[in-house]
């Protein structure tokens, strides 16, 4: 019995040591930082990229380093109002997911940290993903476009939209979802796209006339395209990536994906820590991870098929399977310009669309 | 003279009883700091901007078309879904306490008037979709029509209205449950037809009734957050106008200010009521009920109400129906065969359902017997007690249901998140279940307050006098005459607490951190973004939990509640 015992905590023994280095092999983290994080033992994460993709990297990340990790999924737009609320003594630690433009907007107002620069920041395929001054990291990103239901659109006897300018056609009137300027990422990149590639006057003329055949704006980027393949929308405006979630895992077989012929821009998925995170070096270790293979290629597997941003993770083929490729992202894209103008543009979209409600459009009865 | 000297006298009488004297000043505590407070932050972020004290934040927000838009949006909703609620409310609680039923109708009856109570509100907006939405079952599989248009204003008030009309229903029985028959009957026998006695007698003592009902929604409705914002469309409410100003343009100054306005609002309905309605109210009722009333077996009065109900019964019933179909579905909308469990296995396996309906229960199992007990204290003291105070207790006890949850979120973390004014005093509770349990309090309080007021109107102070006569103090007084005679309402209040706990969603959305998962939070993320079958599997357990709670506790009512002697009785 005693020899069983001594065996079996032999057993343990080795096996803990075995799962130990397995998990040095596989990250190269800094030990000290392990050791520093697994003294404070606990990490509380935000999260704005899909539930699944988020629960699937937390629950990873505590396997490996034996760190509590908690976590909340939160919209691009509920998150910065929390922190900002919270002025200093945020509820979580680390930001993971989502889109770069409310990344920048906290960052501007100092309520993320830069101290940190991430090793596996190396990793990153061009320097257009991270934020110049370190606030944040992008992990992945996703074209913009239009999420067709096939079935629909036959049976209207229509032809799917090709480009930005087809979406104005009047056939297409009360068929197209889009997402609310105010509450979601999706759109600020639209109408920064609008703005840039058309100039300022007209690309606001463009989305006052878009917004003449929009439906309905969902308050979440992601809204229109799950909404595609039941048929509440018939055109929804979004990530392709999300519409490839839909026919892949949700077997809406009916959805069709458009890249705009006349280009289109893409977002980046970042990754930051709050300032004044009450676990900093559990929330070190966590942009670690992020940036590492171990965690982004958990997106192909939980039905999250952006593309990668890091040398050394494996590409889903879901994408290119799709036809996706970066190549359809609109060269002349400026993200510093974005950056900077956002508020302003959506500012101007939000009043401009007010003055064509005079005209009736927005009293809904 | 005589009136001075008598305020002179109810004011010594106050002083020399210490336990209603700590009673009082706890209450206030708690109400000044939970939700005066937390309003207060607000009112001073819209009024002192970076310029000093001034109204530009509110001129900024009156320049908004988005804002003005809101403000007709939602007094016309609120309007509308009030008048509605309270009549098929009124219509319900007439049926079941003045007519008699088939059994079986009985049964079906209480179920379908309790089911919006037990469900999260957007449950319904959610089926509203599937069933009616393009895509929905009857309006596309069944009727063929593709681009039924339901998101907008005609969207909300009916989703609302069947929300809602349930709490005027719960309101309106105990009402009229609690009227002496008597009074009906000596005009019956006097010849008096069936609706000269309900226009003439039943209806005059029930005004008060009604306009709190109305009230009652009316507030709710123009507070509710969850169904605008799903079923709302380009439909902006102020509540969704308020969330979309802070959590979209970022903007929380114009928000507070936004809040201000709502609460102005609000407080000018509450006004209305206290000082016109309550005047009217008919003080002639007499302790509880002395014998069980004759029910209606007329046959024109019963075939027709009870049609008209079972057909508004039916109708509820299909719309949760949809709820647990639709978490069956392997594609909504798209392909409905072969029908599949996934959804149910994704909750627990991947979403940790297990512990979001473990959170969701402790806390609001907490929540609901302080909140009872708060009510009926409150109420107790409003109804029956002279005191300086009395006004404040009442006005602000009601005024957490006038504030949209959303706001008093925002109110919280800024009150709290640095500590009370900001000086690290109190900052713990910040994030812990502590302060989504006091959340769940406040937010129940209003409703749990206004039935034990209207409860106990109907009893009248000289029985509680006897009492005091006889040397009893007022603790005694409270647990042994006036709790035991609205023991109904008490338990009422606890089960409403308990349901509004574990179905609240707008004001803890911006409070939940990640260490506690909450069950509603986690509905309206999948709904929002329409995962509408793992949203329904998720709202499909809820519905069993707490109508299992509901049913539990009414089987506890019946053996313990006051209605049973009278049962005996008869």
């Amino acid at each position: 019995m005693k020899k069983f015992l001594a065996f079996l905590l032999v057993a343990i023994l080795a096996l803990g040591c075995m799962s130990f280095a397995a998990a040095e092999d596989r990250v190269e983290a800094d030990p000290e930082l392990v050791k520093a994080a697994q003294a404070e033992g606990e990490l509380v994460v935000y999260g704005s990229c899909e539930e699944d993709y988020l629960a699937a990297a937390c629950h990873t990340f505590e396997k490996l380093y034996g760190i509590k990790t908690a976590y909340q999924r939160l919209s691009t737009g509920q998150v910065p109002g929390k922190i900002e609320e919270e002025n200093g003594n945020p509820s979580a630690d680390v930001w993971f997911g989502g889109t770069n433009n409310p990344y920048d907007a906290l960052a501007a107002k100092g309520f993320l940290d830069n101290s940190y620069v991430p090793a596996n920041a190396s990793h990153l395929l061009s320097d257009l993903y991270k934020d110049p001054n370190g606030y944040w990291y992008g992990i992945y990103t996703g074209i913009l476009g239009f999420m067709v239901n096939k079935d629909e659109l036959t049976r209207l006897n229509l032809e799917a939209p090709q480009t930005w300018d087809d979406l104005l056609k009047p056939e297409y009137k009360n068929l197209i979802w889009f997402s609310n300027y105010n509450t979601a990422g999706t759109p600020k990149l639209a109408a920064n796209l609008m703005l840039q590639m058309k100039g300022h006057d007209e690309g606001i003329a463009y989305l006052v006339a878009l917004d003449k055949n929009v439906q309905q704006y969902t308050k979440s980027g992601s809204g229109p395209s799950k909404n595609v393949g039941t048929g509440e929308c018939v055109i929804g405006i979004g990530f392709l990536h999300d519409g490839i979630t839909q026919i892949l895992d949700n077997g809406y077989d009916n959805v069709g994906l458009v890249i705009p012929a006349d280009g289109t821009a893409c977002e980046i998925g970042p990754v930051a820590i709050f300032k004044g995170a009450k676990h900093m070096n559990a929330a070190k270790l966590f942009l670690e991870f992020a940036l590492s293979p171990d965690c982004v290629e958990l997106a192909d597997d939980t039905g999250s098929y952006q593309f990668l941003v890091i040398d050394n993770a494996q590409q889903p083929e879901a994408a290119a399977q799709f036809g996706l490729t970066l190549d359809a992202v609109w060269d002349g894209y400026d993200f510093a310009k974005a950056v900077v103008e956002t508020e302003q543009n959506v500012k101007d979209v939000i009043e401009a669309l007010g003055d064509a409600a005079t005209d009736g459009r927005f009293k809904t009865e | 003279m005589a009136k001075g000297q008598s305020a002179q006298l109810d004011r010594k009488k106050l002083l020399a009883d210490p336990i209603m004297m700590t009673t009082i000043v706890l209450l206030i505590t708690f109400l000044t700091l939970f939700i005066l407070y937390p309003l207060a932050i607000l009112l001073v972020d819209s009024l002192y901007g970076s310029n000093g004290l001034s109204l530009d934040t509110f001129k900024r927000i009156f320049g908004l078309w988005t804002f003005r838009q809101a403000i007709t949006n939602t007094l016309k909703v609120g309007f509308v879904v009030g008048i509605l609620s309270t009549l098929i409310g009124l219509l319900f609680a007439y049926v079941e306490v003045y007519v008699r039923m088939r059994k079986a109708v009985g049964g079906l009856f209480k179920v379908v008037s309790m089911l919006p109570v037990v469900s999260p509100p957007f449950v319904l907006s959610l089926s509203m979709i599937m069933l009616f939405g393009r895509s929905g079952l009857i309006t596309r599989f069944l009727l063929g029509i593709y681009d039924n248009n339901i998101y907008g204003y005609w969207g909300i008030v009916i989703v609302q209205t069947l929300t809602f009309f349930p709490v005027c229903y719960m309101m309106l029985k105990g009402l009229l449950k609690n009227i002496d028959p008597s009074m009906e009957e000596a005009s019956r026998d006097m010849g008096a037809s069936r609706w000269k006695v309900f226009t003439t007698v039943t209806f005059p003592l029930l005004l008060p009734g009604l306009g709190n009902a109305f009230l009652v929604t009316f507030i709710e409705s123009i507070a509710d957050f969850a169904n605008p914002m799903l079923i709302g469309g380009n439909y902006d409410t102020l509540a969704t106008t308020i969330y979309l100003q802070i959590t979209g343009a970022m903007d929380k100054e114009g928000a507070a200010a936004m809040a201000v306005v709502l609460l102005c609002i609000t407080l000018a309905m509450f006004a209305v009521q206290k000082y016109y309605l309550e005047r009217k109210t008919a003080a002639t009722l007499t302790g509880k009920a002395s014998r069980a009333r004759m029910l209606i077996e007329d046959k024109s009065v019963t075939v027709p109400l009870t049609i008209l109900c079972s057909l508004a019964a039916v109708f509820v019933i299909m719309m949760y129906i949809c709820v647990p179909i639709g978490a069956l579905f392997p594609t909504w909308g798209y392909k409905f065969t072969p029908l599949t469990f996934k959804w149910f296995e994704q909750v627990f396996t991947r979403y940790n359902g297990l512990k979001a309906f473990r959170d969701s229960f402790v806390l609001s199992l907490i929540a609901s017997p302080i909140t009872a007990l708060l009510s009926m204290i409150i109420s107790y003291l409003v109804v029956k007690r002279k005191f300086k105070a009395k006004g404040f207790i009442e006005a602000v006890s009601i005024l957490a249901m006038a504030v949209p949850g959303t706001v008093l979120g925002v109110g919280y973390i800024r009150g709290f998140a640095n500590g009370l004014f900001h000086t690290g005093l109190l900052s713990g509770i910040y994030g812990t279940g502590l302060i989504l349990i006091i959340v769940f309090v406040v937010r129940s309080l209003p409703t749990g307050t206004r039935s034990g007021i209207s409860a106990l109107r109907q009893i009248d102070k000289s029985i509680e006098e006897s009492a005091y006569d006889m040397g009893a103090n007022s603790l005694k007084v409270f647990t042994s005459v006036t709790l035991p005679l609205i023991k109904d309402s008490f338990l009422s209040g606890l089960v409403t607490a308990f349901v509004r706990s574990i179905t609240a969603i707008s004001a803890i959305i911006l409070l939940v951190t990640p260490s506690y998962l909450l069950i509603t939070v986690q509905i309206n993320e999948f709904a929002e973004k329409g995962a509408f079958s793992i949203a329904c599997a998720f709202a499909t357990i809820l519905i069993a939990i707490t109508y299992g709670s509901v049913l539990l506790m009414n089987l506890i009512i019946k053996f313990f509640g006051t209605s049973r002697k009278v049962k005996e009785v008869e």
